[in-house]
C-alpha cells in the first residue's frame, strides 16, 4: 500500500513538472528581450511585472519589447487591448517612423483585416445627404496635409506621484507624423448638416465585448459642432507618404491637430451627426480633467469632491520637451564637445518658440539651435553642443516656450486621471575625466 | 443561354447581392451585436517556444487586392496572478474584455482604488452584466489582498534607471543594507524552476518559500535547519499548509559556494512578504556561517527528521 501511495505520488509530481515547464512562460517570468539581440537571446532573470508604489524610473515604460506585425520591436503595455510604446532613440527625428509609431487600443476586438471592397465611411444623422464613401472615392476628393504630434492623454501616467492607475506609460506614447487626407469640413459641407445638430460623434472599427451601451461595447469620441478642432480635422489615409499601419488605423483614422490622441478615431467608419449631446462613456464620462491652471490638483481636493472636471477635449497639447540624446547609459567626457538633443512641441496651434538647455538643474539656462520647422503642429528638433569642463554628476534638463507664451512648469503635475503632465524633464549624466 | 452561363449569372447577381447585404450598420450606442463581415477581428495567441516574443509575422497579400490586413494572430502574453481565493474569479471574469496584465502591470493601488476600479468595470463598462455582487466582493478582496502598497512587494524598474535616484530595495521593513542581486540571480538560475519566480511553489510537488520560510525561520533552530537544508538537501515526506510533498530537495552544497547560499537564503527571506513574517531578530546569513554548516555531515533523510522536531504550526510538519 506504501508504495502504491509513493507512485501516485510520484505520478502527481511528474504530472506538476510538467505544468511547472508550461508555467515557466507566464507573464511574471516573461524574460528580459534585450534590442540588440537576435529572436533567440533571453536574459536569466525575470523583468518585474510593476513599478511602485514610487515614481517609475527611466524614460520608457518597463515593459519588454516585442513584435508585432507591421511594427519594430515596441515596449508592450498590454497585450489586449494592444498598448505599445516608442522607444526613446525614435524621437531623434521630427518624424516618428510608422513601423515604430505607439499603438493604444481600448477595445480587444480590433480589426486585423479590412475587405476594402466592402468597407465604406458613413457619414449619417443630422445630414441631408447621408453618403457612403470607399476609400477609392476618398482619394479622389482634394487632398490636404498636416504634420502633426499625436500624443497619448496619458503619456507619462507613471511619473505620476502619488500612483494614479491607468496604462503605465513611460514618455514614449507620442508620435509625428505628415498625415494626407480630406478636411472633414469638406466632406461635412458636401452632405450638408442640418441646423438641428449638436455633436459630431466619430465611430471606428475597434469593437468589445460588452453589453450595447457601456464603455466595453465600442469606442467612439465626440466634439460639438462649434468646436474650432473640427476646422483643422483630417480624415487621413496616407501616413507618412504610406498607408496607415493596420494597427494604427488603416484605412482612414481622424486627425485632429493639437488635440490629444483620444480623439484620433483610428478605423474611422461612422461620422455621425447628433442632434443631441453625447451620452456615451468615452465622451461624457472618460478622459476628465481638472479645470484648474495645468489641470494640476491633490487627492485631498479629489476625495473632497472640490474640483470641477471637465473633457480633456476642451485643452489642447501643453508645450512640452526632452532630451532624447545623451540617455542614461551614456557616458560623457570632460573637455569633449557632446551634442544634446531632443524634441519640442506645443499644441496651441503657434508652434515652438524656443527651447533652453541648462547643465545645472535649471539654475541656468542657454537656448538651444532649433532644427528644420514642419509646422506648428509638429515636434521640432533642438540640439546644443555642450562641452562640459569638469567631471562630475551633471543634471541637465530642457523647456521650451511656444508662440502663444506657454512655458513648461517645473514642479510635477498631478490629476486623478494621469493626464496632460508637461513639466520640465531632466536628464542625470556622469562626465568623466581625460587623464 | 446555356445553363452554366444561366448559373454564374444567378452568381454574380448573388455576389451583389451580399455586397450589399453587407453594409454593416451601426448606432450612436456602437451596436456591434455581430462583427462587420468587412473585417477579421484579432485573434490572441500566445507564442509558442521559449522566448516570448512572436516574430515578425509577414503581411498577408490577397489575390483579388481587396483585403488589407494582416495575419490575423496578434501575440497575447498572459500575466501570472498571484495565487489566492478569488485568482480564478479575476481570471475568467476580467480577461473577458482585457488580459490581466492589465492588473499586474499596476503600480500597488489602494483598497479604496481597487473598490473603484472594479465598480467602474461593472457600472460604467458594463460588467454588471457579467459579474453578480457576490463575485464582485471576492474580486476586490482578491486585488486588495495581492496588490496594495501593504500587500505587495515593492519594486522599482532597473531598466533605464536614472542614476540620481537609487533603485529601491525589494523589500523594506527589515533592516538589510546589502544587495540582494546576488541572491535574486542565484535563486532564478537555481531555485525558481521548482519554487517559482514568486515563491510560491506547486501545491503538491514543490513546497511554497512565501511565508513558510518566514515560518521556519521563526522556530527554534530554524535559522540553522534552513541553512542546512540548502547545504544538505532533504529528503521525505513533509507536508505545508496541509498539502503533503514527498520529493527530493537537492544538496546544493556541490553546486554553489557559502557566498551563493548565504545570499539565496537572504533573498529567499526578505521577499514576497516574509521579511514582514519575521519575528526573530533577522542578521543576514554570512558565508562564514555557510562554511561552518558545509562541513557537517549530515544526509537528506537525517534533514527530514530534524524538521519534524521543529516546533511548526499546525498543517506543517
Amino acid at each position: 500500500m506504501k508504495m502504491k501511495k509513493e507512485n501516485m505520488n510520484r505520478r502527481k509530481a511528474l504530472r506538476n513538472i510538467g505544468a511547472s515547464m508550461a508555467g515557466l512562460l507566464t507573464a511574471s517570468q516573461i524574460p528580459k528581450v534585450m534590442a540588440n539581440t537576435d529572436n533567440n537571446r533571453v536574459a536569466l532573470e525575470a523583468l518585474p511585472t510593476f513599478t511602485g508604489p514610487g515614481s517609475k524610473l527611466g524614460w520608457n515604460s518597463m515593459g519588454p519589447l516585442v513584435f508585432y506585425p507591421q511594427k519594430l520591436p515596441l515596449i508592450r503595455l498590454t497585450d489586449r487591448p494592444v498598448q505599445l510604446e516608442t522607444p526613446r532613440h525614435y524621437f531623434r527625428s521630427a518624424i516618428t517612423p510608422n513601423n515604430a509609431f505607439f499603438v493604444r487600443y481600448h477595445m480587444p476586438s480590433v480589426p486585423t483585416e479590412i475587405d476594402l471592397n466592402i468597407w465604406r465611411l458613413n457619414i449619417e444623422g443630422e445630414v441631408n445627404n447621408p453618403a457612403q464613401l470607399s476609400l477609392e472615392e476618398l482619394l479622389n476628393l482634394p487632398p490636404n496635409e498636416v504634420v502633426a504630434v499625436n500624443e497619448c492623454s496619458g503619456n507619462s501616467r507613471s511619473f505620476f506621484q502619488p500612483r494614479v492607475p491607468g496604462g503605465q506609460w513611460g514618455h514614449g506614447a507620442m508620435g509625428c507624423a505628415r498625415w494626407k487626407g480630406i478636411r472633414l469640413m469638406d466632406l461635412l459641407e458636401r452632405a450638408g448638416i442640418k441646423s438641428t445638430s449638436k455633436q459630431i460623434q466619430f465611430q471606428g472599427l475597434d469593437l468589445g465585448k460588452g453589453p450595447k451601451g457601456y464603455g466595453s461595447h465600442a469606442f467612439m469620441k465626440s466634439f460639438s459642432i462649434d468646436d474650432p478642432a473640427l476646422q483643422n480635422a483630417l480624415i487621413a489615409y496616407s501616413m507618412n507618404s504610406s498607408p496607415l499601419p493596420i494597427l494604427n488605423g488603416f484605412p482612414v483614422r481622424m486627425v485632429f491637430p493639437g488635440k490629444f490622441a483620444t480623439y484620433w478615431v483610428k478605423h474611422v467608419t461612422w461620422i455621425r451627426v447628433l442632434d443631441h449631446t453625447d451620452t456615451d462613456f468615452w465622451t461624457a464620462k472618460a478622459y476628465k480633467i481638472p479645470a484648474t491652471p495645468q489641470a494640476d490638483t491633490t487627492p485631498e481636493a479629489i476625495a473632497k469632491h472640490e474640483v470641477d472636471m471637465v473633457s480633456i477635449g476642451t485643452t489642447q497639447l501643453p508645450v512640452r520637451s526632452f532630451i532624447v540624446s545623451p540617455d542614461d547609459q551614456t557616458q560623457l567626457l570632460a573637455g569633449l564637445t557632446n551634442e544634446v538633443c531632443g524634441i519640442a512641441f506645443s499644441g496651441s496651434g503657434k508652434g515652438i518658440a524656443s527651447v533652453e538647455f541648462s547643465a545645472d538643474d535649471g539654475k541656468t539656462w542657454k537656448k538651444a539651435v532649433l532644427g528644420e520647422d514642419l509646422g506648428p503642429y509638429a515636434f521640432r528638433t533642438w540640439r546644443f553642443d555642450w562641452t562640459p569642463s569638469e567631471s562630475g554628476v551633471y543634471k541637465l534638463a530642457v523647456r521650451a516656450k511656444d508662440s502663444d507664451g506657454s512655458i513648461q512648469p517645473d514642479h510635477t503635475i498631478w490629476n486623478p486621471g494621469g493626464y496632460v503632465l508637461n513639466r520640465i524633464e531632466r536628464q542625470v549624466v556622469h562626465v568623466g575625466k581625460t587623464a | 443561354m446555356n445553363i452554366p452561363s444561366i448559373i454564374s449569372t444567378c452568381m454574380l447577381v448573388l455576389i451583389a447581392t451580399n455586397i450589399k447585404a453587407d453594409a454593416f450598420v451601426s448606432d450612436e450606442t456602437g451596436a456591434n451585436i455581430d462583427t462587420p463581415h468587412y473585417m477579421t477581428p484579432a485573434q490572441y495567441q500566445t507564442p509558442d517556444g521559449k522566448h516570448n516574443i512572436l516574430k515578425q509575422q509577414k503581411t498577408k497579400i490577397n489575390p483579388q487586392g481587396n483585403v488589407y490586413g494582416l495575419n490575423g494572430v496578434l501575440p497575447s502574453y498572459p500575466s501570472e496572478l498571484a495565487a489566492g481565493k478569488g485568482q480564478n474569479l479575476v481570471k475568467s471574469y476580467c480577461a473577458i474584455c482585457h488580459s490581466t496584465t492589465y492588473i499586474t502591470n499596476q503600480p500597488p493601488l489602494s483598497s479604496k482604488h481597487w473598490q473603484e476600479i472594479v465598480d467602474k468595470m461593472r457600472f460604467k463598462f458594463g460588467a454588471k452584466n457579467f459579474i453578480n455582487d457576490e463575485q464582485e466582493k471576492a474580486i476586490v478582496t482578491y486585488l486588495q489582498a495581492h496588490y496594495t502598497p501593504e500587500t505587495q512587494s515593492h519594486v522599482e524598474s532597473t531598466v533605464n534607471t536614472n542614476s540620481e535616484e537609487k533603485v529601491r530595495s525589494e523589500t523594506s521593513s527589515v533592516k538589510f543594507s546589502g544587495d540582494l542581486t546576488l541572491g535574486k540571480s542565484t535563486f532564478v538560475q537555481n531555485c525558481a524552476a521548482c519554487h517559482q519566480t514568486n515563491g510560491e511553489g506547486l501545491s503538491g510537488a514543490f513546497p511554497p518559500l512565501k511565508d513558510h520560510a518566514a515560518e521556519l525561520f521563526n522556530t527554534d533552530g530554524g535559522r540553522s535547519y534552513l541553512a542546512k537544508v540548502v547545504m544538505h538537501g532533504l529528503s521525505g515526506q513533509i507536508s505545508v499548509n496541509k498539502d503533503n510533498y514527498n520529493g527530493n530537495m537537492p544538496a546544493w552544497k556541490s553546486v554553489l559556494n557559502d557566498e551563493k547560499l548565504a545570499a539565496v537564503l537572504n533573498y529567499i527571506l526578505l521577499s514576497w512578504g516574509n521579511d514582514k513574517r519575521l519575528t526573530n531578530d533577522f542578521s543576514p546569513y554570512t558565508a562564514e556561517e555557510l562554511e561552518a554548516v558545509r562541513k557537517l555531515d549530515i544526509s537528506p533523510e537525517k534533514m527530514t527528521m530534524a524538521r519534524s522536531q521543529l516546533n511548526l504550526l499546525s498543517g506543517s510538519e
